[in-house]
């Protein structure tokens, strides 16, 4: 089966800001976070994906198919909520989504109903009256009632406040948890994605830092607390504080960097596991020194 | 395919003509009522009432179709739809309101100059017909400009002034108190044949199509939809 993305060597420039050359693949069933600080080309990357900007150069391609403006069938396949929610504002929600179910042949009248009681969407309510919130959720319920195979979000949740941003995401990853596809979930707030995320990738200044699976990085990355006289040129080090004899560091690979402290003799050795957000800060300041 | 034609189009066209029902309803009463209003002017000797209508179809035209042109299209990119079928329902749904203006310009020629249907009423029909076409092709093509890359930011906005002084103008020289008030005889001479003869008519709706021909390739040809 082909992979639900395929990106190669995208180049998309505007005045003072390049993203690419970006290599980027999504296997089906893979739920790949998307991670960097505003501006780092996240949503340029989502909007050549889908077609709403047009790269400069390099190869999109959704399950096999090129994403071609001019023959969308390639978009049957994809369910996509950004950080706009356009709608028809004096219709009222059931309409707007009864209009979007005529282009896609898989739609399900009683999974966007579902999808609707399960978010508490007020369908009977025009656009237009549609909270923030619900605007987010209308635009979910939009995206997955055609049981897309790869579902891209691009900062879904942006614009929401703390409370009702965690209500969205809580249900959305209900729903997401129950089903077999590929998401591509872009956002600068970790925590967002950390639950879902199978695998993560980070983007700074327009270009790909990185990717790996959530795990590996929880299992590799790791700070170290230590007393030792002098101040030591360590490997896979990437933060050193010291205070005095303390000393603390940030490793991106523990299991060397213990190693090599007992090497040294360092004395009162002690390690602590760091969150995933923790690790992306290190990952993604890295990429700003 | 080279359709010019789909189901997919005709969708989009009837969720416009759906959406803007009720406010093409209101405008219709609205105009109606501006009818009345300045038929007053017209009983005082200012003998072509059309100017409310005329500025009716502007204000419909910021209002209504703004949103569709740009924000819906952004939507429809989301969507199954070819950029081909979104940049076709965009032209044929502008043009929908230029069918309800023509209705509603025909309906006060008709009250105001039920002696000379040839002489007057035909021939402002069909240059407000001209007129409109063009500012609808104009309309498309201010955004699509908007949107190209190869052109400056200091380039553009002049660029899209100098076509709406160009259509405007057109508009206003087709209102006849006005054209005979800033323009010499010989200029009047050249507007009735703009305004008054087949081929002058007939090269105004060329231009009209020739535009919205070029909205229609820069529209195919932008860098972003959004």
């Amino acid at each position: 089966m082909p992979n639900a993305f395929q990106i190669t060597q995208l180049v998309k420039k505007y005045p003072g800001f390049m993203l690419g050359p970006l290599n980027l693949s999504l296997p089906p069933g893979i739920v790949l976070g998307y991670i960097g600080p505003n501006g780092s080309g996240k949503t340029t990357t989502m909007h050549c994906l889908t077609g709403l900007v047009k790269a400069d150069k390099g190869e999109m391609k959704i399950f096999g198919r090129e994403n071609h403006p001019n023959r969308p069938a390639w978009k049957f396949d994809i369910g996509y909520v950004g950080d706009a929610h356009v709608f028809y504002e004096r219709w009222t929600a059931e309409k707007n989504l009864k209009f979007i179910s005529q282009f896609y042949p898989n739609w399900s009248d009683k999974l966007a109903k579902e999808l609707a009681d399960r978010f508490r969407l007020p369908l009977t309510k025009k656009a237009r009256e549609l909270s923030t919130g619900n605007r987010v959720k209308l635009s979910l319920v939009a995206a997955l009632s055609h049981t897309p195979k790869l579902l891209l979000l691009d900062e879904p949740t942006a614009g929401l406040d703390p409370v009702v941003r965690a209500e969205v995401l809580d249900t959305l990853f209900q729903v997401l948890e129950d089903g077999e596809r590929a998401i591509f979930y872009s956002t600068h707030i970790l925590s967002d994605i950390s639950r879902l995320a199978d695998e993560l990738a980070f983007l700074a200044n327009g270009q790909l830092l990185g990717r790996c699976a959530k795990d590996d990085l929880t299992d590799s990355w790791g700070r170290i607390t230590f007393r030792m006289r002098d101040k030591a040129q360590l490997q896979q080090v990437v933060e050193h504080k010291i205070e005095g004899l303390d000393q603390q560091v940030v490793s991106r690979d523990y299991g060397v960097t213990l190693n090599h402290l007992k090497e040294l003799g360092a004395e009162n050795i002690q390690m602590s596991r760091m969150t995933i957000e923790e690790i992306a800060v290190h990952i993604l300041r890295g990429a700003g020194q | 395919m080279n359709k010019l034609w789909s189901a997919t189009i005709w969708r989009l066209v009837r969720a416009e003509m759906s959406y803007n029902l009720f406010m093409h309803a209101i405008l219709f009463i609205t105009l109606t009522f501006s009818f009345y209003l300045f038929g007053g002017l017209a009983a005082r000797g200012v003998r072509d009432p059309s100017l409310p209508h005329l500025l009716a179809v502007a204000i419909m035209y910021f209002l209504y179709t703004t949103p569709f042109a740009e924000k819906r299209t952004r939507f429809m990119q989301i969507m199954p739809i070819s950029q081909r079928d979104s940049a076709l329902a965009r032209l044929y749904s502008q043009a929908l309101y230029w069918i309800g203006a023509l209705v509603i310009y025909a309906v006060s020629l008709l009250a105001y100059f039920p002696q000379d249907m040839l002489g007057d009423v035909l021939w402002r029909l069909l240059a407000l017909n001209a007129f409109l076409l063009t500012a609808n092709a104009a309309f498309c093509l201010s955004f699509d400009l908007w949107a190209v890359p190869f052109a400056s930011p200091f380039f553009k906005p002049f660029l899209v002034s100098l076509m709406w002084m160009l259509v405007l103008t057109m508009g206003s020289l087709s209102y006849e108190g006005y054209s005979t008030y800033l323009l010499p005889g010989a200029d009047r001479l050249f507007l009735s044949f703009l305004y008054k003869s087949p081929l002058g008519i007939l090269l105004q709706h060329l231009t009209a199509i020739g535009l919205s021909i070029l909205s229609y390739k820069f529209h195919m040809r932008r860098q972003t939809l959004t």
